[in-house]
């Protein structure tokens, strides 16, 4: 393995990590306002 | 004589309400009380419902509900008061001589009431809570994001905001506000009414801001009396003044103010006018809790004095048992008056008492001559225009009223409105589909090609790993790229629907629907959730919480996922470049059209077997239209085109790179050629022999299905994931088409069954999920076999 293919492998795992952060927290929130223009799932973090 | 047998254009005065139970109260809310002038304006296209004038403001009635309101004096318009019949000139010069001998009141403010060197009675750390509370429609989310920075959505139909919102005030830290569904009365008619009121019961904000629609200001006020009786530190908020005042109308605040007994603040919260001294007045009323000095608006020399006589009376029966439960006296005092039972045994009135009561209140009725809602009804609404003669000069009619009358002649007319609605809402799916969408989402595939092959012949040149190389091009790249070329169709739908919903469109629909969609148990209100469900299925669940029946809202609820969201065009996208190149425009109508034959057969099974019952009455406020604001509009297209990029750079792509790994690796761990090998292959392959009877017999259709139920665009990145060759070589126009119908019509995303469990719980939800997944498999079957049938492969 070269070293572009072992940083790449990083910064596909970074990405992976943090899109699954996201999806957890996201789902975690869960308490839709039922305005998903302004959220998606909750505006409660934005406050 | 009814109100059902007015004629167009006449007007006539209301003799009395029949009926009974929480609809006559909400009629005699909205102001439909004895001795009301109202005027018919004209029937919806199919006969029923109609639109009356009253009280300035319009309203749809069905027919049946009119049949129970009697009417009398036909054509002999009220004699108008005084007040009424001056000129808006004479008004103009009685303010100005009010304007010199009315002093300002000076409520909310330190120096008058109280030392400015007082100190508050609220804690200086203390968090102080406010209470947004008005009428629907009045401009309570504008007002919010104006003074929280927050960009909530807001519409032009009654029941944007279904659930209350908290943020905080600009410029002050220690406050929290509320942004509470918009209501007519503090009578619990509307699951959102209970919200409301609850939160001023239960949670007893330090203060409330009341906003009230200048332009309708009769009707808007009679929520403001209720407020006033709760006792709870208040400012009214007078909004559109602007649009007041620019069509020739005033009001003498300082007498409003004084007369109210809270401070009173015009304000246009569109234009961002009054904001800091609306603010100002309730943190102060909020700090030093100066509540209401008027919570009394029965006058002891109206009508004997009968309706005065009976609410002292029984306030000074209940006055311990509110003290008990924490209830405010006057409210509670008027509310037992009307009946209303959640306060009643929220008071624990013995049987002695309730007795009592019920002979002051019975006594009440044989001397006012009107019955016990009627008359508490009577009493605010007479007070209010008391209140109204001595401070506010209405114009004759405004710009936009005049407006919207002009632009209803075509698009409610009797003849144009259906054909209207019908090419409005064809022109926007052409634009849509075959005109702005199409051409933007070339351009973006261009640019998503054009980068991944740029990436693509770096990474070979660079020699990068065969496994990467293929993760990131074949799985990433191919995966996400697929869905993000979809995104200017999706901002361009959300664009023609807001611009619907913000003209104050969909609330005509609505009105002209009525008829149609009670034929298949449903009420014309429940066209707005649906309408919204074409964007996105969950604010569509959460918007059936306008409707004030239960069995109408499990209906809706249960017929949005029919209506086809955005998140399923690109499926549909994918699919019609692959096999029905040139009819892109034609298969996708076709499509959202079979959702709703399917949908329309769906409500009828539920009326029949499910929901037996009649829809609920259809009364509804229709709002001016009004021009939707830029701001507004970039601000949700913007919105949704963030929200779809985070959902494919979180769990789009969580899936895709999932999907590539098990797709790429046998159980040894081991790079497989072909993905036959694979354990998404293995594992798969148990269920195929379900999908086999309509056509879709394969492991990766089955895999880009199950990724489909945690968002629908996941099913087109895991097709192109999986598809190495091209979806194209590998499955059948059949099949296709059995494709497109089964992702029709299959279980909703799990965000939108999360808000289907959360409105009619887990069971609902459940059933929701087999439901349409059965409804799916049964018509993709329909379609394989009469595909077989033609002749089709």
């Amino acid at each position: 393995m070269s070293a572009i293919d072992i940083v790449l492998l990083c910064i596909i795992a970074a990405v992976f990590v943090m899109a699954l952060i996201k999806t957890i927290k996201r789902a975690k929130k869960g308490e839709c306002c039922g305005d998903c223009s302004s959220c998606a799932y909750c505006s409660k973090s934005k406050r | 004589m009814t109100l059902k047998d007015l004629k167009i254009g006449q007007t006539a005065e209301i003799k009395s309400i029949g009926g009974q139970g929480a609809l006559r109260q909400h009629f005699l809310d909205m102001g439909l009380i004895p001795g009301t002038e109202v005027k018919l304006i004209k029937y919806a296209p199919m006969g029923d419902p109609m639109e009356i004038v009253l009280h300035g403001y319009s309203l749809t009635l069905r027919l049946a509900d009119t049949e129970s309101i009697e009417i009398c004096n036909i054509n002999a318009p009220k004699k108008k008061s005084k007040k009424e019949n001056k000129t808006v000139k004479e008004s103009k010069s009685k303010h100005t001589h009010h304007h010199n001998h009315n002093h300002h009141p000076g409520l909310g403010e330190g120096g008058r009431f109280h030392e400015k060197t007082d100190k508050p009675v609220v804690d200086e750390n203390e968090t102080l809570t406010f209470g947004l509370v008005g009428n629907q429609n009045c401009g309570k989310t504008t007002l919010f994001n104006r003074l929280t920075g927050s960009k909530q959505h807001v519409g032009n139909f009654p029941g944007v905001t279904v659930d209350r919102k908290d943020g905080v005030i600009k410029g002050y830290p220690n406050t929290k506000i509320t942004d509470l569904p918009g209501i007519y009365s503090m009578s619990p008619y509307t699951g959102e009414e209970i919200v409301s009121r609850n939160f001023v019961l239960d949670e007893k904000p330090n203060a409330i801001i009341n906003i009230v629609d200048a332009t309708n200001i009769e009707r808007n006020l009679y929520l403001t009396m209720q407020l006033l009786e709760m006792n709870v530190p208040m400012v009214v908020a007078l909004n559109m003044m602007d649009e007041l005042t620019s069509n020739g109308g005033s009001i003498d605040i300082n007498e409003m103010e004084k007369t109210l007994g809270v401070p009173v603040v015009p304000i246009s919260a569109i234009k961002n006018f009054g904001i800091e001294e609306l603010v100002e007045h309730a943190v102060h009323v909020a700090k030093y809790d100066e509540r209401p000095l008027r919570q009394d608006f029965c006058d002891r020399s109206e009508n004997g004095g009968a309706v005065h006589r009976c609410l002292h009376g029984i306030c000074h029966l209940i006055d311990h048992h509110a003290e008990k439960a924490g209830l405010p006296l006057k409210f509670s005092a008027s509310k037992v008056v009307e009946g209303d039972e959640l306060i009643i045994s929220s008071l624990k009135l013995d049987q002695n008492e309730k007795e009592t009561i019920e002979h002051i209140v019975l006594q009440m009725e044989n001397e006012r001559g009107l019955d016990r809602s009627a008359a508490i009804a009577d009493m605010r609404f007479s007070f209010i225009i008391k209140l109204c003669e001595n401070t506010v000069t209405k114009p004759e009619e405004s710009k936009e009223k005049a407006r919207s009358r002009k632009i209803d002649a075509v698009l409610t007319g009797k003849y144009t409105a259906i054909p209207t609605f019908i090419c409005i809402m064809g022109l926007v799916f052409w634009l849509t589909f075959d005109i702005i969408g199409t051409w933007m989402q070339s351009l973006t595939e261009m640019g998503v090609n054009a980068l991944t092959n740029f990436v693509d012949r770096s990474f070979s040149v660079a020699s990068v790993n065969e496994a990467i190389h293929s993760l990131i091009i074949d799985g990433i790249f191919e995966g996400i790229g697929s869905v993000l070329s979809f995104l200017p169709i999706i901002v361009t739908l959300f664009f023609f629907l807001s611009m619907l919903e913000d003209s104050g469109y969909i609330a005509r629909v609505a009105f002209f629907m009525d008829k149609l969609l009670r034929k298949i148990g449903l009420s014309g209100r429940s066209i707005v959730p649906l309408l919204i469900g074409f964007g996105c299925s969950v604010p569509a669940v959460m918007a059936t919480r306008t409707l004030p029946s239960e069995r109408d809202r499990k209906m809706t609820i249960l017929l949005t996922p029919f209506m086809s969201c955005t998140a399923k065009l690109p499926i549909y996208g994918f699919f019609i470049t692959a096999f029905f190149g040139g009819h892109s425009f034609l298969i996708v109508v076709l499509l959202y059209l079979a959702g709703i034959i399917f949908g329309i057969i769906g409500a009828f099974f539920y009326k029949t077997f499910l929901f037996k019952g009649e829809p609920v009455p259809f009364v509804m406020e229709l709002p001016n239209y009004r021009l939707p604001s830029a701001r507004n509009v970039v601000q949700l297209l913007w919105e949704k085109a963030k929200d779809f990029l985070q959902r494919a750079f979180s769990v789009i792509l969580i899936a895709t790179i999932v999907i590539w790994f098990f797709q790429k690796f046998d159980f040894q761990l081991n790079m497989v050629e072909d993905p036959q090998d694979s354990m998404l292959s293995v594992v798969t392959s148990v269920f195929v022999p379900l999908m086999k009877p309509i056509g879709l017999g394969d492991w990766r259709i089955l895999v880009s299905l199950i990724s489909g139920f945690m968002a629908k665009e996941s099913v087109v990145t895991t097709l192109n994931v999986l598809y190495t060759g091209g979806v194209a070589e590998s499955m059948t126009t059949l099949s296709a088409a059995c494709l497109l119908i089964f992702s029709l019509l299959y279980t909703p995303c799990i965000a939108a069954i999360a808000s289907i469990k959360r409105e009619l719980g887990i069971k609902w939800a459940f059933v929701v999920v087999v439901w349409q997944c059965a409804l799916a498999w049964i018509a993709a079957l329909l379609v394989h076999l009469a595909g077989l049938l033609i002749g089709v492969m």
